[in-house]
């Protein structure tokens, strides 16, 4: 069962590796990053209590809403999309990307207290 | 005889309401003068005026008189009508001889006219009229006529009156007036009449009302009803503090108590409100609104109702009179206790202008004496096995020896109330048992019961009572309290001495009384500030803040795994532009968060925005024109 298991993660990524393109490969690896961030800080939560509150909640959130805009980013630059976003250039996507961050931020870094 | 009885039944017939319920006494009186004691200080012409003329409608021996005729003369050059008006009235009261220059005389004539509306009119024919000149009776009349057109409020009427009350002549045009101003009076609780604006616009109202018609020689269209209720108003109002409220008030008052027509009259009770087998006689006092005597009179109380069960005691009985008051020995006609409601009646053979002498309602009290009688106590059995022991006690002696119950047994007190005067059994308001601990001074109150032939009869539970004894066992005193509002002796009676033994429950002690803990001091509340929340130990916090970050490292590490193209890196100046700006972009956040505010922040970042926005679009559109030049090329 788990030999079934192993193997099919093995595949998957030897699949992964073979296919995506770099630059999904920097975006993946970003996502990971975060995730690996927003797990921290809500394992801290969980540890300690949710004091204070609003700091929790910023970080927290930052983490989440960086990772859906790089989820967005991954969507309108993979290739294999390239029907659904005709009209969006990499670079326009990109553009995008990083107006959202600046809004985003802004929001987390008044909310942080 | 004959001639009083039918006259009275003639007023009787004409039954006038309830007469004043009092009269401006010597108290007021005297309170009065010192109000206006204190005007004669003032500079002020009116203040003046008012509290010499009131000194004279006391009748009071004014001081320092040629000082102040001294004073009322250096007004005598002022330009206002008003303060003329009241040079002149008061200088003629204290008959100053003070005399009017002919400019002034000239002046005065001058504003009598119709145009300068009723209230000047009022003011020169006033002070023409007390600086002894002759009024030109026709052109006032005319001029006071056309200006009541414009303006006929009350108190215009009410000056109307007092001008027309000066002048010879035909002045019924104006006296048909008065009864167009009563119906505008205001009743209050059904007992008294006023007109808005108070004291000083219905005493000018009424004054002048009643001096018009002595001047014209005919009754006013007011009604014996309606001359009683303003006296009524009047007298309500003597606790009026101001010089000039003292004034209007006499005013008025003195003018109710002698003008041709109506004379209210105050039948008030003059000796204690409560009578009884000891004093029998209670007395009344008539008088008019300023408490003079008003001659010879007949009073007569028609009837004595007792209100508790409205029956009549006597009827027709005259008063006697006794040293200026009137007395009647209530008691001969054997009322038995309660409060009475006496009617009275007074008359006059000769004078018929009196009103509000029919049916004066005063309230006495009977008193009758209790006899507390055949009392006894005892014990007895809870469970009623076995027939109570009671013992006989006569008041005022106490119990021989003293009595001892316990739960087990019940304490029976028995006792009968009788009226002295009337022989039969009666019940009070208050029949009390106290007992009283002796160390403590714990007192409980029971209340005795009277069954339905009126025998008192007191029985107490030591075993279910015992709770409300805080069980507290011990030598007790019992007293019986007997009160009425009309009986003469109210007692407390020291009835006996118990020994009262109560078992505790299992629950509790007996605690010292609660009230004893009520007040002993409670434990001091310590404010407690707001406790900041706990905080996770430093270590912790610490050691997971390097976890948060140390993601970026793995981040780090999987770039430069996936193989970063740096080569196509290139410094142009957008692209160093762009870089800088959002490099500056996060300086600027986290400076945010560290001092600035939010409105500092968003000036600032529309400042660092625009050339990255610039910047940024220049160079990713060079990438992008780098990019389809490469696929192009493949």
């Amino acid at each position: 069962m788990t030999a079934s298991v192993t193997s099919v993660v093995a595949k998957f990524y030897e699949e992964y590796s073979k296919t995506t393109p770099s630059k999904l490969k920097l975006i993946d690896a970003y996502l990971f990053y975060i995730l690996l961030t927003g797990i921290v800080q809500f394992l801290y939560c969980c540890l300690v209590g949710t004091f204070p509150f609003n700091s929790f909640l910023s970080g927290f959130i930052s983490c989440v809403g960086s990772f859906v805009l790089a989820a967005c980013l991954r969507l309108q630059v993979n290739p294999e999309n390239k029907g659904q976003f005709e009209k969006i250039s990499l670079e326009r996507a990109f553009a995008d990307f990083i107006f959202a961050h600046m809004v985003l931020h802004l929001t987390v870094m008044n909310f942080i207290g | 005889m004959r001639f009083t009885a039918f006259t009275f039944n003639i007023l009787l017939l004409c039954a006038s309401s309830l007469g004043i319920t009092s009269f401006l006494n010597s108290n007021d009186q005297s309170r009065f003068k010192d109000i206006l004691l204190s005007g004669l200080n003032s500079d002020d012409a009116g203040s003046l005026d008012y509290a010499i003329r009131g000194l004279t409608f006391l009748e009071f021996d004014i001081p320092n008189k040629d000082s102040l005729c001294q004073k009322l003369k250096t007004k005598l050059e002022s330009q206002t009508t008003e303060t003329l008006f009241h040079v002149g009235k008061a200088s003629a009261s204290l008959s100053c001889a003070l005399q009017l220059s002919n400019t002034q005389k000239e002046k005065l004539e001058t504003t009598i006219t119709a145009t300068n509306g009723v209230s000047e009119i009022f003011l020169a024919t006033g002070a023409l009229s007390s600086f002894g000149i002759t009024l030109d009776a026709p052109k006032v009349l005319k001029a006071l006529n056309t200006a009541l057109k414009k303006d006929d409020s009350i108190s215009s009427l009410g000056q109307a009156f007092q001008v027309a009350s000066l002048l010879d002549g035909d002045v019924s045009s104006v006296f048909g007036r008065i009864e167009d101003v009563v119906v505008q009076a205001d009743q209050i609780d059904g007992k008294m009449l006023q007109f808005e604006g108070g004291l000083s616009v219905t005493a000018l109202v009424i004054s002048g009302a009643y001096k018009l018609a002595n001047t014209v020689g005919q009754a006013p269209f007011i009604s014996k009803e309606q001359a009683n209720k303003f006296a009524e108003y009047f007298v309500s109002r003597k606790s009026v503090q101001t010089v000039k409220g003292v004034y209007y008030l006499l005013e008025a008052t003195s003018v109710l108590a002698d003008n041709a027509f109506h004379i209210p009259v105050a039948i008030t009770l003059a000796s204690k409100a409560a009578v009884s087998k000891s004093e029998p006689k209670f007395q009344v006092k008539v008088t008019n609104i300023l408490g003079k005597g008003l001659g010879s009179l007949t009073i007569i109380a028609d009837s004595a109702t007792r209100t508790l069960d409205d029956a009549v005691v006597l009827s027709q009985k005259q008063l006697t009179p006794k040293d200026g008051l009137f007395e009647l020995d209530l008691m001969s006609s054997n009322p038995g206790k309660g409060v009475y409601r006496v009617a009275l009646s007074a008359s006059s053979s000769e004078d018929t202008r009196l009103v509000g002498n029919v049916g004066a309602i005063v309230e006495v009290k009977v008193l009758t004496k209790i006899a507390i009688e055949e009392t006894e106590i005892g014990t007895a059995d809870s469970d009623q096995s076995t027939a109570a022991k009671l013992r006989k006690i006569i008041y005022p002696k106490k119990l021989d020896g003293s009595l001892e119950a316990d739960s087990h047994q019940k304490l029976i007190l028995k006792f009968l109330l009788r009226d002295t005067l009337t022989k039969e059994l009666v019940t009070v308001h208050q029949a009390f048992v106290r007992l009283t601990h002796r160390e403590s001074q714990q007192e409980i109150f029971f209340v005795a019961e009277p069954d339905v032939n009126d025998a008192y009869k007191f029985d107490l539970d030591l075993a279910t009572k015992a709770k409300d004894f805080l069980y507290l066992s011990g030598h007790y005193s019992m007293d019986l309290i007997i009160g009425d509002a009309v009986i003469e002796n109210p007692t407390v009676w020291q009835i006996a001495e118990l020994q009262l033994s109560f078992i505790t429950p299992s629950a509790g002690q007996p605690k010292s009384s609660k009230a004893a803990e009520m007040y002993q001091m409670k434990p001091e509340i310590k404010h407690m500030f707001r406790e900041p929340e706990k905080r996770p130990p430093g270590i912790v916090s610490n050691a997971f803040t390097l976890l948060a970050i140390f993601p970026f490292v793995i981040f780090i590490v999987l770039v430069s795994r996936l193989g970063v193209n740096f080569s196509s890196l290139s410094f142009s100046l957008s692209a160093l532009g762009f870089h800088l700006s959002i490099g500056g972009i996060f300086v600027l956040f986290v400076s945010f968060w560290l001092y600035l505010n939010m409105f500092q922040t968003l000036k600032l970042l529309v400042v660092i925005a625009i050339p990255a926005f610039v910047s940024g679009n220049y160079m990713l559109t060079q990438i992008a024109a780098k990019r389809r030049g490469a696929t192009k090329q493949n």
